[in-house]
């Protein structure tokens, strides 16, 4: 479904990602992880046509995404819910929905759309003309999440969703995340913390440094290969 | 006491001007990022545009009204591409700065474009409707006035709706709100600028149509508008929508009050004056929020 | 800086202050001498005449570059300030009958009070609330002036009567001698700019337009150093309103409002913000194509607003930038000559040669980058080796009229011919 090979890229010429490959497939949950401060939102910046590409390809359901809009991107269902929401705070929650729906084919099924965010988050539609300002924030999250839902997503890159949160949200938002992930939309997830992700993940990359250190699946990453990069002795 | 209420009255209607006058300061502030200083100047192009084809076509006033509407938003995409674009997301610059005075010397063209296409005399223009409604005593109301508050209601309703309803408004909103994430929703930020730069001109437009019967049609006619719009700007807060709307009545009745007690020659001091007091005290006005960096 | 305060310890208390930098003086009194010689060959008073506005203008631009180029003031009452010493100094001169020369140090004086007052209050704003506050305090000044029908300042019509400098001259002379006391008075005030720019003193306020909580946190007053710079640019501003007002014997309110600031804005940025040139390459050309325009007034104002349209759209470091970028390629196309087969030298040469504030504009814009990357919240700003790196660069930066050193200026816009220059040749 997506397909990123030898990517480069970065802010001027401050090098971020080094050589970045990976997939994901229709249908799968795939997990990205790794140290802070080592690429991973990059790459989603990259992919969501925030930050030029610099070398590499990328292609995304058999097509080349490289110099594409990130408009152009988000049409065609590569949907990026950033990290600490980027909600629109001095909208409403039922406009920040809609904002969401902003490419014109997903805004005519506005309606059908936020019904059924609203299903998946009936706190959301609780909250519905309230400011976003004055969310909690766990109801941030959701409204960041059912935003990215209310386009034509057929990928979702969700970037640190338990971030900030309580625990006990950090589940609930995981428990969505995976219903997600079985009706709605393939999700790719980076998360710093694998723990949070053990029991849905069906295939996990791990970034170091710009670049894939390691990758393979959940009962794979045994806890010898994830404190070798967390505590820095990388080996040769 | 009639004397205050003719006051009140002037005050509101000069308020209602300055609100549809300023938003169009606002909307660009809060999608850009800086000060359009031209906006003064679209007003003055709107007065023009209904003058013309008042004397020229002898076109009744609403049509000159709509010209001057859709005549100013033009120029507000013309000054768009010719002096915020080319500066838009530049690393080597200033944004704020340079647009600010990219936009003053925008203005001062077009004054001077004004003068070559119709010379420097001022233009009278016969208001939107004559006549005066008798309210009690001395009290009255011209119908002009009672016209301008209409208008302004039209189209700050108007705004209202497009920015809460639809897609283009609230992909303005959400440019302004929030950059990146409007990006990541597909909203194409080139474009939304430009269309906020024609709103603001579209409302700079009918504010100088409605302000032409009041003083003139001159090249000028665009400075002591965008000087109030500014002062309007600063007390609401700059980018705030709601702000501008009180800020703008607050502004007009104070102008009209010192206007009808003191004289009109000391409106500006007193109102500039007060500015510079309420910047000291409040800088980041009535509704915005503390920008200022206490280090 | 310790070792600046040995080198000066002789020197006066704000000489050292200030630890002037050896600016050459030399070639600028050459410059000055063959120009001087200008009223004497050229006979056509008229142009002499214009010539006085051209300097008049380069002085008051001067001033305003200090604030809003070289400290990111965002002064934008400048013209009331030079109007402020134009009038204390008509005022003394018409209404006390004092000699001109004093009251053009008594101008000089309102001017630096005034700019001072002005911009105490904005000092703690951010950029365009600065601007407007003291935009609304030139306002303020400009209507009350209008507004005055005491006929104390002359209200809208202006100040009239007031004496020249020169009256006991003849008309023809007093008009040389107005050449030369600008002429002279120009270059001291582009000399004086220079040598603070490039002192410690003037090195802290770049620092304080690139980023303020960094400079801050280097040890800088902000509110120390922006009023003395304030000071400084308001007694130049009032040293040329006092010289505009005894040269034209009068002074209305119309020099101040929207009109005439934008004149001046164009001057200062098409010549070239917060460079030392600049004001006087600006108030040049600017004032020449109004000359060659002068038939068509209205002509004149589309074109140069145009002109600052295209500068700031394609060289937005004004004129100045452009001559030194093009004096940058023809040193290196000289140097390449000689040192071909050494790769790395024709680069390094040029940004050795460029000059000190080419030096300066690097380490400017080595801040602005630190800045812009500091302020992302991603990633590429959370690299541990950062912070050390930074303050590094800053030090070097602030010690330095040379460029920094290699690693540092990765991440800059390689499109700066003189940041590559420098990244080329030390690599």
């Amino acid at each position: 479904m997506l397909e990123v090979t030898h990517l480069r890229a970065g802010y001027g010429a401050a090098t971020v990602l080094e050589d970045v490959s990976i997939s994901v497939d229709e249908g799968k949950f795939v997990v990205l992880t790794g140290p802070n401060g080592h690429g991973k939102t990059t790459l989603l910046r990259v992919l969501s046509g925030l930050l030029p590409a610099g070398e590499g390809e990328v292609t995304f359901l058999g097509e080349p995404l490289n110099g594409k809009s990130a408009a152009a991107i988000v049409g065609r269902g590569l949907v990026h819910i950033p990290q600490g929401d980027l909600l629109f705070v001095d909208l409403t929650v039922e406009q920040n929905l809609f904002m969401g729906a902003y490419l014109s084919a997903a805004w005519r099924s506005r309606r059908d759309r936020i019904k059924r965010v609203y299903e998946l988050f009936p706190r959301l539609e609780e909250r519905r003309g309230q400011q976003a300002r004055t969310l909690s924030g766990g109801e941030r999250r959701m409204l960041g999440i059912g935003r990215g839902l209310m386009s034509n997503a057929r990928l979702l890159m969700v970037d640190e969703p338990a971030l900030g949160l309580a625990p006990v949200l950090v589940q609930e938002v995981y428990a969505t995340l995976d219903r997600i992930a079985r009706s709605e939309a393939t999700v790719l997830l980076v998360e710093e913390t694998l723990a949070n992700a053990r029991d849905i993940a069906d295939y996990v990359y791990l970034m170091d440094t710009g670049r894939i250190v390691h990758e393979g699946t959940m009962a794979e990453f045994g806890a010898d290969v994830l404190s070798s990069t967390y505590l820095g002795n990388r080996g040769s | 006491m009639e004397t205050l209420l003719q006051a009140i009255i002037s005050g509101l209607v000069f308020g209602a001007i300055y609100a549809i006058m300023t938003m169009g300061l606002t909307l660009v502030y809060g999608c850009l990022r800086t000060l359009n200083m031209a906006q003064g100047a679209f007003g003055m192009v709107g007065g023009y545009a209904a003058w013309v084809l008042a004397s020229r076509a002898g076109a009744p006033p609403l049509v000159g009204l709509v010209a001057g509407a859709v005549a100013a938003a033009g120029i507000g995409i013309l000054t768009h591409f010719i002096s915020v674009k080319p500066l838009v997301g530049r690393k080597d610059i200033d944004f704020e700065m340079t647009a600010y005075i990219s936009t003053l010397v925008v203005a001062i063209m077009l004054s001077a474009s004004i003068i070559l296409l119709f010379g420097a005399r001022n233009k009278a223009i016969d208001p939107l409707v004559e006549g005066r409604l008798q309210i009690f005593g001395t009290v009255s109301v011209s119908w002009q006035q009672v016209a301008v508050a209409v208008v302004a209601l039209v189209c700050l309703g108007g705004l209202s709706l497009l920015l809460n309803r639809s897609r283009q408004g609230l992909s303005i909103m959400a440019v302004a709100q929030q950059f990146d994430a409007a990006r990541l929703m597909g909203v194409p930020a080139g474009r939304v600028y430009w269309v906020t730069m024609a709103l603001a001109g579209m409302l700079g437009g009918i504010a100088g149509v409605l302000l032409a019967p009041l003083y003139f049609v001159s090249p000028s006619a665009g400075d002591l508008p965008i000087l109030k719009g500014l002062t309007v700007a600063i007390v609401a807060g700059l980018g705030s929508i709601r702000g501008t709307i009180y800020a703008a009545f607050i502004i007009g009745l104070i102008e009209a009050l010192v206007a009808t007690y003191v004289g009109s020659l000391w409106a500006l001091p007193v109102l500039f004056s007060l500015i510079v007091v309420f910047m000291i005290v409040r800088p980041y006005g009535l509704f915005g929020k503390p920008e200022e960096e206490r280090l | 800086m310790s070792g600046v305060d040995e080198a000066s310890a002789g020197k006066s208390r704000l000489a050292r202050t200030l630890a002037w930098s050896r600016t050459p003086i030399w070639p600028t009194v050459a410059v000055v001498v063959v120009l001087a010689f200008i009223p004497l060959v050229w006979r056509n008073d008229y142009y002499i005449s214009l010539f006085v506005l051209i300097l008049l203008f380069a002085i008051m631009t001067q001033s305003w570059n200090i604030t809003i180029g070289m400290c990111g003031i965002w002064n934008f009452g400048q013209l009331a300030i030079i109007a402020l010493g134009g009038y204390a100094t008509g005022l003394l001169v018409v209404k006390l009958g004092i000699s001109p020369w004093l009251a053009l140090l008594a101008g000089v004086v309102a001017g630096g009070v005034s700019a001072v007052i002005m911009v105490l209050p904005s000092i703690r704003l951010r950029g365009i609330y600065a601007s407007m506050l003291t935009f609304a305090f030139a306002e303020v000044v400009r209507l009350l002036i209008i507004a005055d029908s005491t006929g104390f300042t002359g209200g809208p019509f202006g100040l009239p009567g007031v004496t020249g400098l020169f009256d006991w001259l003849s008309p023809s002379w007093s008009l040389r001698a107005y050449f030369w006391l600008t002429l002279v008075l120009t270059a001291a005030v582009m000399l004086f700019v220079h040598r603070m720019m490039n002192s410690p003193f003037g090195m802290g306020l770049v620092s304080l337009r690139e980023s303020i909580r960094f400079s801050i946190g280097m040890g800088i007053n902000r509110r120390v150093a922006f009023i003395m710079a304030t000071a400084v640019s308001g007694l130049i501003a009032g040293l040329a309103g006092g010289l505009y007002a005894t040269f034209y014997h009068g002074i209305t309110p119309s020099f101040m409002g929207l009109g005439p600031m934008g004149l001046l804005v164009i001057m200062v940025v098409v010549g070239g913000l917060g460079t030392v040139r600049g004001p006087i390459i600006g108030a040049f050309v600017v004032t020449m194509l109004s000359e060659l325009l002068r038939d068509t007034v209205m002509w004149r104002l589309v074109v140069q607003g145009a002109l600052l349209l295209i500068v700031l759209a394609f060289w937005p470091a004004g004129l100045d930038g452009l001559f030194e970028r093009g004096y940058d390629r023809v040193r290196a196309w000289m140097n390449a000559g000689q040192d071909e087969g050494r790769p790395g030298v024709p680069a390094a040469a040029v940004a050795e040669g460029s000059t000190d504030q080419a030096a300066g504009r690097v380490a400017a814009a080595a801040v602005t980058d630190q800045v812009q990357r500091a302020d992302r919240t991603d990633v590429a700003a959370a690299e541990p080796a950062r912070p050390t790196k930074k303050v590094g660069r800053f030090k070097a930066w602030l010690n330095a009229d040379q460029p920094p050193k290699p690693g540092d200026t990765a991440g800059g816009p390689a499109d700066d011919p003189v940041r590559r220059g420098a990244d080329a040749g030390d690599a």
